[in-house]
């Protein structure tokens, strides 16, 4: 689906607001100040543990046909199970890994990419900033999901490609935000400084811009997070995702649609688990918000 | 101001031209053959071939462009490679079905929008406000197809009740048939944009209640309904229009999954076949149109920014 | 969702009426004669040729006592896309609207047998004593349908049969029956308006299924074979029961009574619509909610609860011709020990296959599929020749020293689940197999040119047990080295020729068992590993429903209507 996740801060002032000390103490405060955010931050870590340990906590290996097809939820089977017998619940679990695996990659990826891409920008200026930025706008030019299966067709479907796929959809997006900033940013004193001092250009953007947008990238990060486990999620369904035997929430729902009219159940649960990991990754993001910057509180 | 808008409409003639390069050049990248699709087991290579060669695809690959995009400039969008169909009449079929799609998606989205964003900051930090933002965050984060495949089959299977699902019937000829074909995916399509509008409304609204007109209005004893509707709204408005207009862009592109599920062709199925069966002319034109969207609708939001905002012409 | 494989596609070319997500093919029974002929088939002629029951067939509906009434739609569903309806060279020229459309000399095939042969354009045919040389004498009465492509309403004659078959013939133009016509047509006249000649270069056993096929034996108007091959892709004009009346891509094909047709009385019904959906799910619900009349899938347990569920709903058991096949390509160092090749197939568990996958529904599978009867190697000699045996399929692979295979698939929703069952049951015996999933689109541009090396496959079903053994003949299945395992013998080439060759039905039988036993000791490089079942639903309130899919299914349509 071509959702959209939180909307991001975009102007440089919203930008700045981001940035300074006291991130850490501020974290400690969120639990009270966004009581939705630790909410949101709890989950997140508990899905975490479940994706860590999820050979463990999984009651039957990934794809074992551990019982009779099709049966409805019961003690041992709390998910039901599916046309080969296999545990719902156990797919749930290992889809977790999977989930976060796609989503923490693509997006770690893309939006260092994006960190990059857009502090070179917006640092360097000129013609350089001008030919990128013409290359950002081609890319955000074309709707999300049809980028993503355009990429995906030129690659083939691999759990490696779909995290590729989605990291490099995301770029254009980070390296706009993150190029307004650094444009600021370049025209500080500290920067000028800098330059008089004889520094290199390429110092000067690992030592200064680029640490300066990395509380930005992170929100940025945050928000994207619940976006790109959507976008898994839908190529799957498509069947472009992550390709079998992997376990994958998107593609157990796709699976799953012939066994309907009758077993509603087999879709209902990693339709479930999308929706609550993305609830949990938008809760955090919006929590992050509030704890870096009180006045965009909501937005 | 002139300046400013000829340079600016020239660079998105340029963006929509790199668009062109790209998506041409990606399709002819993608593995596959169209024609051996359509012809199937039997044929052989000198059929492949014959069929390649009356498509004019195996030509050098600079002419093929030039024949796209020379089309593409007479509003000529090709053939497709599939079953010889033009582009163009496919593309004036179904405009009309992915238009229809976003009209009532933005009808939504506007109608819950922005009543609930008001809602939510006027009760700021109380009940109403935590359930409506609940409820947007929670419509940002489920998946679209999941909810559509359950929204066709739960109703079929409990009262045995299913929209017509064959085509799409016009709005002017059984208007209340193509409600019922028509409401259910786009209230789907609506929920993150909704949500979206709602959280901006909202945010905005605070923001502007906390300027010292609004302060200054209340002082003077206007009554809250009064301020809001009255200064507030209005000036919390602009991002807000400026967000529908950005999603107006992704939604006339049609949706791809969604006008599948309930079988309404609109552009978005068209582009995902075509896209999947390396359909050339289809991929190539229908991927460009939908970047033409995205492209002046951004354009006409900047420029009507520029227009109100001066200091942004400089920047 | 659109993730239809493309075999899945060709499968659905030739079988008008199935889903493409299933993989199975085409239901092998359908209405009983007696039932045909008992409301109201007496205008059509009589077959010269015996009727040979080839398989078992099962009774799909009771005769019909009541009067047929006029009126009414028949609808069907299929995913996928409107991909050109050349009668002559596209997949999807088969499915339900070319057939309807169009004429056929007659309707035959070998699945059918117990329909024998329908008669359509052509009221009489002989072989001379010769085997080679066949007349067909035509009807007279055969006026094309009223149209606006400038087609003359004329009587089609002999001249439209002939230049239909130099179409077909014709190597840059021809896909469909290029193969019959290249490797067994000699030549082909005719004498006058109502009589076609045409001379085979030996005698073959079967002529009458590639003339009688769907998408072999279209017989098309020649003013508009004179039309440009656009048109003829997006068009269809024809003297067949139906006229198209619409055909849109994601809409799908609308055709109306032909009100010109030859037979007064036929079809029943004013229309026929096979619309095109996008997505399964979506053709489910259109079926649960009355909006298409029937569906078919390869899932019994599907069918039987859609029959369950659903008011008016009728599920007739049938076999299938489709199948899963493993390919290797024996010019790549891996494929090209036997050893390995006996491995992969003893390594498969086939049962496991037909409980998980066809819930029962199923057969072993040697290069013939069971549906053919006596044509096939039985269920018993089968398992001898193929036998399940881990143990030494382990032995195998270690004798190779092969600890990992890599195979490709199409992606498709079904894929996941053959996938599945081959990647466990090789891990059972020590070996990784790693599947790689292709786009279908990619996929099968890359099985064409032989570029791949080994793929796990959903194949097309297929009319006859000759084209079945076309994948172990040198050439294979297009004659023309494509889709190559680049595997064959010329002991195996002569005994698939002979079998071809061999007229007497007995004899002939004998022969493609033989062929078969050959095949399978020589470790062949294309192993099937099951043969799908295929169920099919329909709504009651249709008369006269034929649940065989295929040539003589879409003959039959004449026969429906609407009891409501």
């Amino acid at each position: 689906m071509a959702q959209t996740a939180a909307p991001v801060p975009r102007t440089a002032t919203e930008l700045r607001a981001l940035r300074g000390p006291g991130v850490r103490r501020r974290a400690v405060r969120m639990a009270r100040k966004s009581p939705m955010g630790a909410v949101g931050l709890l989950f997140i870590l508990l899905l975490v543990a479940v994706g860590l340990f999820s050979p463990v906590l999984a009651p039957h290996a990934v794809n074992e046909f551990a019982g009779l097809p099709n049966q409805g939820p019961s003690v041992g089977f709390p998910f039901g199970t599916d046309k080969f017998g296999q545990d719902i619940f156990s797919r749930v679990i290992f889809g977790a890994r999977i989930s976060l695996e796609v989503s923490v990659l693509s997006v770690v990826g893309g939006t260092s990419m994006g960190l990059l891409i857009g502090s070179f920008s917006g640092y360097k200026g000129g013609r350089v900033d001008t030919l990128i930025q013409r290359v950002m706008d081609t890319m955000i030019a074309f709707p999300a999901l049809i980028l993503l299966l355009i990429i995906v067709r030129l690659l083939e479907p691999s759990l490696r490609n779909v995290i590729i796929v989605i990291g490099v959809v995301i770029i254009p997006g980070n390296a706009r935000v993150i190029r307004s900033a650094a444009l600021s940013e370049r025209n500080n004193q500290y920067v000028e400084a800098a330059q008089a001092l004889g520094a290199s250009d390429l110092r000067i953007l690992f030592r200064h811009i680029i640490p300066n947008m990395m509380p930005i990238a992170i929100v940025l990060s945050t928000t994207l997070l619940g976006t790109a486990i959507l976008a898994e999620a839908s190529l799957s369904f498509l069947g472009l995702g992550v390709p079998p035997p992997n376990p994958s929430w998107g593609s157990d729902i796709s699976a799953a649609r012939t066994a309907f009219p009758l077993n509603v159940w087999l879709a209902f649960f990693p339709g479930l688990a999308i929706t609550l990991t993305v609830l949990g990754f938008n809760l955090l993001g919006d929590g992050l918000r509030d704890v870096l910057d009180p006045r965009l509180r909501g937005s | 101001m002139l300046n400013y808008t000829i340079r600016r409409v020239a660079m998105a003639g340029l963006i929509l031209w790199f668009v062109s390069l790209v998506v041409f050049t990606l399709m002819r990248l993608m593995p596959g053959d169209p024609t051996l699709l359509q012809q199937g087991i039997s044929a052989t290579p000198e059929r492949i071939a014959a069929e390649r060669a009356a498509q004019g695809l195996d030509d050098p690959i600079p002419v093929q462009y030039v024949r796209w995009f020379g089309g593409i400039l007479t509003l000529d969008l090709g053939r497709s490679a599939l079953n010889q169909a033009s582009v163009t009449s496919e593309f004036k079929r179904r405009f009309p079905i992915s238009f229809e799609l976003m009209a009532f998606t933005l009808t939504w989205t506007v109608l819950f929008g922005i009543p609930f964003g008001v809602i939510s900051a006027v009760k700021r930090n109380r009940a109403p406000d935590y359930v409506v933002r609940l409820t947007a965050i929670l419509a940002l984060a489920i998946p679209g197809f999941w909810l559509a495949t359950l929204l066709l089959i739960l109703p079929q299977q409990w009262w045995g009740y299913a929209p017509p699902l064959d085509r799409a019937r016009s709005v002017f000829e059984e208007p209340l048939t193509n409600l019922r074909q028509f409401g259910p995916p786009s209230l789907i399509l609506s929920f993150a944009p909704m949500a979206s509008v709602m959280r901006l409304t909202r945010s905005a609204l605070l923001e502007v209640l906390r300027t010292d007109y609004i302060r200054t209005a209340r002082a003077k004893g206007l009554s809250d309904r009064a301020v809001i509707m009255n200064h507030a709204l209005k000036n919390s408005i602009i991002p807000v229009v400026t967000v529908i207009g950005l999603q107006v862009a992704g939604l006339l592109g049609g949706s791809v999954i969604i006008e599948s599920i309930f079988n309404l062709n609109g552009l978005g199925a068209y582009i995902f076949q075509a896209i999947l069966q390396k359909d050339f002319a289809v991929a190539q034109s229908l991927v460009l149109y939908t970047g033409a969207t995205v492209v002046f609708l951004n354009l006409a939001v900047d420029l009507a920014y520029g227009y109100l905002d001066p200091r942004i012409r400089y920047a | 969702m659109a993730e239809k494989n493309y075999w899945g596609r060709v499968a659905e070319a030739r079988v008008s009426r199935r889903s493409l997500m299933r993989g199975a093919g085409i239901g092998a029974a359908g209405l009983a004669g007696a039932a045909l002929i008992g409301c109201g088939s007496k205008k059509e002629s009589t077959p010269a040729a015996t009727p040979k029951a080839a398989a078992p067939v099962a009774v799909t509906a009771a005769p019909s006592a009541k009067q047929p009434k006029k009126g009414g739609t028949f609808r069907l569903g299929f995913t996928g896309t409107v991909a050109g309806i050349d009668p002559h060279n596209s997949v999807f020229g088969g499915s339900g609207g070319v057939p309807q459309v169009y004429n056929y000399l007659f309707r035959r095939e070998v699945l059918r047998g117990d329909l024998g042969l329908k008669y359509d354009l052509a009221k009489s045919h002989q072989v001379e004593k010769d085997g080679v040389t066949w007349t067909f004498k035509l009807r007279t009465d055969a006026k094309i349908a009223p149209n606006d492509k400038g087609v003359p309403e004329r009587m089609l004659d002999s001249e439209d049969v002939v230049q239909s078959f130099k179409r077909m013939a014709d190597k840059p133009t021809s896909a469909n029956a290029y193969a019959f016509f290249a490797a067994w047509v000699d030549k082909f006249d005719a004498p006058d308006k109502e009589t076609v000649r045409l001379v085979t270069k030996k005698p073959y056993a079967w002529v009458e299924e590639n003339i009688g096929d769907n998408l072999k034996g279209a017989i098309v108007p020649k003013e508009w074979l004179a039309k440009p091959a656009a048109d003829l892709k997006q068009w269809a004009v024809g003297a067949g029961p139906f006229m198209l009346k619409s055909i849109q891509e994601g809409e799908g094909i609308r055709m109306v009574r032909n009100p010109s047709f030859y037979d007064k009385e036929r079809p029943y019904l004013d229309a026929y619509d096979i619309l095109n959906f996008k997505d399964v799910t979506t053709q489910r619900t259109a079926l649960s909610s009355g909006q298409i009349d029937s569906y078919i899938t390869a899932d019994p347990q599907e069918a039987k609860d859609l029959e369950k569920a659903t008011k008016g709903l009728k599920l007739v058991e049938t076999g299938s011709t489709g199948y899963n096949s493993f390919w290797m390509r024996t010019d790549v160092a891996l494929w090209k020990d036997a050893r390995v090749r006996r491995a992969m197939n003893m390594s498969m568990n086939r049962d496991e296959y037909i409980q998980i996958i066809g819930k029962g529904l199923g057969k072993h599978a040697g290069p013939v599929v069971p549906v053919f009867g006596d044509y096939a190697l039985s269920d018993a000699e089968l398992k001898k020749m193929q036998p399940f045996d881990a143990a030494e399929a382990k032995k195998l692979f270690e004798a190779a020293g092969v600890k990992e295979v890599t195979f490709t698939h199409p992606t498709s929703s079904t894929m996941p689940d053959y996938v599945n069952i081959m990647v466990k049951q090789l891990a059972a015996i020590g070996v990784t197999a790693k599947p790689q999933p292709l786009d279908a689109a990619a996929w099968v541009a890359q099985y064409f040119g032989s570029a791949l090396t080994a793929s796990y496959s959903l194949n097309q079903s297929y009319k006859t047990p000759d084209s079945a053994l076309l994948w172990y003949r040198t050439g294979g299945v297009t004659g023309s080295n494509n889709y190559d395992t680049k595997f064959y013998t010329p002991e195996i080439d002569a005994l698939i020729d002979k079998a071809g060759s061999t007229i007497p039905e007995a004899e002939r039988k004998t022969a493609y068992l033989e062929a078969q036993r050959a095949i399978l000791k020589s470790d062949p490089a294309f192993i099937n590993v099951f043969n799908t079942g295929s169920n099919t639903l329909y709504y009651d309130k249709v008369q006269n429903f034929d649940a065989g899919a295929g040539a003589m299914s879409a003959h039959m349509t004449r026969n429906y209507w609407i009891d409501a």
